[in-house]
């Protein structure tokens, strides 16, 4: 996994419609989450590190904490990269179909994609509820564990946002960065 | 008829142009609620579980510090060190590509953001001084690869946490691997180079260039010093980095703004939105596979035609070859590592060199027609044609398949640190 599918610039979403305007709002909010969250996850990690060398004791809690802010980063990054249409696919069999099907096949992907991850959002939700009902708590944080895994059902629920934005509207969907 | 729905399944998915991820979790979910007696709630499960573990923590920490270090100018600092130290060798630049990378890749933990930090520098400067162009593409496509094998490695954390491999003794175990690869490539620079006009060491140059990037330089060694004497843990040593990366840039080199900090980490996150969901759906895989034995009947099937360890290491090769050059890297670790550890227990090959030997044949892969990542940025970053970057990593091809096959046949080689 590396970082040349997402160091090319960002193919910013066309802003000229509602949809536009909305999906781009939704990615600079999440991005703006998920950039909170791994910084903090990172002060976390440090400030228990350091407590840790220099004091003899770490930061209670913080490893924890660290998971469930890595975790809500990493979910809402996922939504980020759909975005971004940051994602890795497979190109190798794009030639193996007439060039004129493409935006057919793009459009119908694009449901395809919604569709599945309407299933994973709606799956998840159920968990979450689940997860909820029974009062599971963080151990050592000791916090109900629910909300962290609400982010599940955002991320899911967001990407198939996007997807199915795109097949309604496909000059919406961002150019593929760099990739084989 | 149900399996063969699952290869439909994937070829539709493929033709639909289905991002990786999400074909993935299709072929999760049909074998959780198809193939076997599962239900799609205990997909969702996996998922959770596989992410709520402290052992993903050296994931973000390291791919934040590596970006910091990409855009920073650490890697000019090195640079800097290695052309004046190796100025009097024959094909010195060469050399100092070599050595250049194997450094950067002793900080960050992945093959592009070795090539993009270094060849930015380098590649011009080679062609300056009048190496031939294709030698200089091949050797910085081959020389980013290094980014996985020398520790930090970030195919490495994910081998271990998807093998349970302890991913110190991973990177332990990459030390001498890598020195191996370092070696090759830098010998092969410096014989074919050898009619390049060759420079003086300047000690003014050298001092200057120590002065300038000795704390880069010094980071490598507390990195390796700190895991290696057993003082820090993967996800500490990653801490340590970001926090030293953080540390040289705004107190002592101070060239970034907080717009760059802001844009550094927004692309962490998005890396990280392609890596997790990618481990957590291959985790519940591997742990439905578990449950309904595959791998203990890969085993027993395997053991069918192929009776001893060399012959086993050899299609293990040939296999993981070929995976490299068709699948990217994290895909293929967190897919494959889980299905060919048992075999690769039963013919009594230790975890961890399996684990390197997996990675460098992985990171062939990265050079490697038709899909090796690092040719697809040298497209771009050196404004080459594909048949000139093609052609241009034939020789370093040839090279890391000989450190493949002494890698393979040495155990001691990747043990001997591990140990």
């Amino acid at each position: 996994m590396d970082p040349v599918v997402s160091s090319a610039p960002a193919p910013s979403v066309p802003a000229t419609s509602f949809m536009g305007a909305a999906l781009r709002r939704l990615q600079a909010v999440e991005k703006a989450i998920a950039v909170f969250a791994i910084l903090a996850a990172a002060v976390a990690l440090t400030a228990d590190l350091i407590g840790r060398e220099v004091a003899g004791q770490g930061l209670f809690g913080a490893q924890r904490a660290a998971v469930h802010l890595t975790f809500v980063a990493g979910l809402l990054g996922f939504a980020v990269a759909t975005g971004n249409g940051s994602h890795l696919r497979i190109k190798a069999t794009d030639a193996l179909l007439p060039a004129a099907w493409t935006p057919a096949l793009e459009r119908l992907g694009s449901v395809c994609s919604a569709l599945l991850l309407t299933a994973l959002a709606w799956y998840a939700a159920r968990f979450v509820l689940q997860t909820a009902g029974v009062g599971e708590r963080s151990p050592t944080l000791a916090i109900p564990i629910w909300p962290i895994q609400a982010v599940l059902v955002w991320a899911f629920a967001s990407a198939a946002l996007r997807h199915l934005a795109w097949a309604v509207e496909p000059r919406l969907k961002p150019d593929e960065p760099m990739q084989p | 008829m149900s399996t063969l729905g699952l290869v439909a399944l994937a070829g539709v998915m493929v033709l639909l142009r289905q991002p990786i991820l999400l074909l993935l979790a299709a072929l999760t979910a049909y074998v959780h609620v198809v193939l076997t007696n599962s239900k799609f709630e205990y997909m969702i499960q996996d998922v959770w579980a596989a992410l709520d573990k402290e052992i993903l923590l050296a994931v973000p920490m390291f791919l934040l510090a590596g970006a910091l270090m990409t855009r920073g100018t650490i890697a000019g600092r090195l640079i800097r060190i290695a052309v004046a130290l190796t100025a009097p060798v024959p094909g010195g630049l060469g050399l100092a590509a070599v050595v250049s990378c194997a450094i950067f890749a002793a900080i960050a933990g992945s093959s592009i953001v070795t090539m993009l930090a270094i060849g930015s520098v380098m590649f011009p400067a080679l062609v300056a001084a009048g190496y031939p162009r294709s030698f200089s593409i091949g050797i910085i496509c081959a020389g980013g690869t290094l980014g996985i094998i020398i520790p930090p490695s970030i195919p490495m954390i994910l081998f271990g946490i998807m093998t349970e491999t302890s991913i110190t003794r991973l990177f332990l175990g990459g030390i001498g691997p890598g020195l191996l690869l370092t070696g090759l490539l830098g010998t092969y620079a410096v014989i074919v180079n050898r009619n390049i006009p060759r420079g003086r060491w300047d000690l003014r140059e050298i001092g200057a260039a120590l002065r300038h990037g000795g704390l880069a330089l010094a980071l490598p060694v507390l990195l390796l010093g700190g895991i290696y004497s057993g003082h820090l843990t993967p996800t500490e040593s990653a801490a340590v980095a970001l926090v030293y990366a953080l540390v040289a840039e705004l107190a002592v080199h101070r060239e970034l703004g907080w717009r760059d900090y802001y844009q550094i980490a927004g692309e962490t996150t998005v890396l990280l939105g392609m890596l997790l969901p990618l481990i957590a759906f291959a985790t519940s895989l591997s742990v439905i596979l578990d449950y309904e034995r595959v791998p203990q009947a890969l085993v027993t099937w395997v053991q069918g035609f192929i009776d001893s360890r060399v012959s086993f290491l050899i299609l293990a090769n040939v296999l993981l070859l070929l995976a490299g050059c068709v699948m990217e890297v994290g895909s293929a670790i967190v897919i494959l590592a889980p299905l060919l550890m048992p075999l690769a227990k039963v013919y009594g090959v230790d975890p961890v060199h399996f684990g390197i030997i997996m990675t460098v044949n992985l990171e062939i892969g990265y050079i490697t027609p038709p899909v090796g990542l690092n040719l697809f940025v040298a497209l771009t970053a050196f404004k080459a044609g594909f048949g000139e970057v093609c052609k241009a990593v034939v020789p370093f091809i040839a090279l890391m398949l000989l450190g493949l096959a002494i890698v393979s046949a040495w155990p001691g080689l990747t043990l001997f640190f591990a140990h």
